[in-house]
């Protein structure tokens, strides 16, 4: 393996680390907090099945 | 259940399918203020449209885009011989895309979120990991009325043997049945490559020679399924289109309607003369099919009463479709898929 590879492999990296957490966002901070999950979650509004079962 | 929408935070560094983010996917706005600002424009089932995995999975998508599992149309070709012309464009209109196809299923039902069934869903299968397979939180819910309570023996009697044995669905059913191989097949039984008993049960390699002898005399003549079924399974009667359906458990034995030389088990389809009468069609040919058809039952036993005595169909004809039995009101196509067994000269 020669050096350019082993640089370009850590640059590739550090770009895909930087690119997780730069479209992460709000989205991962919410989805990941279990107590605040569980302090947004609205039960369901149940409807009974239509066509019978499978 | 709240847990249904938690993300496992360690997935995300790991699953490539993370790298470019949610909005990737899911759309969104993850620079709003709050759930409703965050949430806007979102798509929360991202691969009802097949396009989204196939920017990645193009021939798999490609090929699942022809499935029957995402088609639906084993339920429309399945019915449609009962209608006229004008019928059957208003089973189309009214109710096929509104309620057969509302019932496809999408990558992520299998993949990533449990479906949901009448409105309820335990949500994400592993914090959002995109599984290979989980068939106790994906085929389970969908097929939960008859095939996997049947089973696991959740609905009564005894579990199937395989399932004793920890054979899983995926075991037998192969992933070219769900993901398709590029076929649009017309209905299930079209499918290539299903399972079947033959494939682990060879003929001729019984240890027992009752059991050879027994197989032997009813080849071509009775599916495994008619002498293995262990107990009655769930009959579905009487559905009616935006009410659905009564069920009841019964062992019915009589005629393949595909194949009227070969016996086997038969499951009461639910349709009824009035099941679409609320969309306006009558079902003019309802006569056209019978009530009853050939059902792999999933509860399956090496020993049966079927297996144990000749009399309990040649004598006793326990379980066989008759004028009795039949259910009331029903296609006249029934009466052909009687089958009354010769008695034994012993």
């Amino acid at each position: 393996m020669n050096i350019l590879t082993v640089l370009s492999s850590f640059i590739f990296l550090f770009l895909l680390s930087t690119n997780v957490l730069a479209n992460a966002g709000s989205c991962v901070q919410c989805h990941t907090n279990d107590t605040l999950m569980k302090s947004l979650y609205k039960p369901p509004v149940t409807t009974a099945g239509e066509e019978g079962e499978g | 259940m709240y847990k249904g929408y938690v993300v496992d935070g360690a997935l995300i560094a790991g699953d490539p399918h993370f790298r470019m983010g949610c909005r990737l996917c899911h759309k969104g706005d993850d620079k709003g203020q709050g759930k409703e600002g965050a949430h806007k424009g979102m798509i929360k089932r991202p691969s009802d449209n097949l396009k989204t995995c196939a920017m990645c999975h193009k021939q798999i998508a490609d090929n699942y885009s022809k499935s029957l599992h995402y088609t639906s149309a084993g339920q429309r070709n399945g019915v449609m011989p009962r209608f006229s012309k004008e019928e059957l464009k208003t089973f189309d209109a009214k109710v096929f895309e509104q309620s057969c196809r509302s019932c496809h299923a999408s990558c992520g039902d299998c993949h990533v979120k449990a479906p949901a069934v009448g409105g309820i869903s335990i949500g994400l299968i592993q914090k959002h990991k995109f599984v290979k397979k989980d068939e106790g939180r994906t085929c389970a819910f969908c097929h939960g009325g008859r095939v996997y309570p049947e089973y696991t023996g959740e609905y009564g009697g005894s579990p199937d043997v395989h399932y004793q044995k920890g054979i899983t669905c995926m075991e037998c059913h192969k992933k070219a049945e769900f993901h398709g191989d590029g076929t649009a097949y017309a209905t299930k039984q079209a499918v290539k490559d299903r399972p079947s008993c033959g494939q682990c049960h060879k003929l001729g390699q019984e240890a027992k020679l009752t059991a050879k002898i027994a197989h032997q005399r009813h080849q071509g003549k009775v599916s495994c399924y008619g002498c293995h079924t262990a107990t009655a399974y769930r009959q579905c009667q009487d559905c009616h289109s935006g009410k659905g359906a009564a069920a009841k458990p019964a062992m019915i034995l009589g005629l393949n309607p595909r194949d009227k030389k070969t016996l086997t088990t038969l499951r009461l389809i639910p349709t009824v003369r009035e099941t679409f009468l609320k969309d306006g069609i009558k079902m003019e040919n309802f006569d056209a099919l019978p009530n009853y058809w050939d059902s792999p039952v999933h509860n399956i036993r090496k020993r049966t009463d079927r297996t144990r005595s000749c009399d309990a169909c040649h004598v006793e004809r326990a379980g066989f479709l008759d004028f009795n039995t039949m259910i009331r009101g029903g296609s006249k196509a029934n009466q052909g898929l009687i089958v009354t067994p010769k008695p034994i000269h012993r």
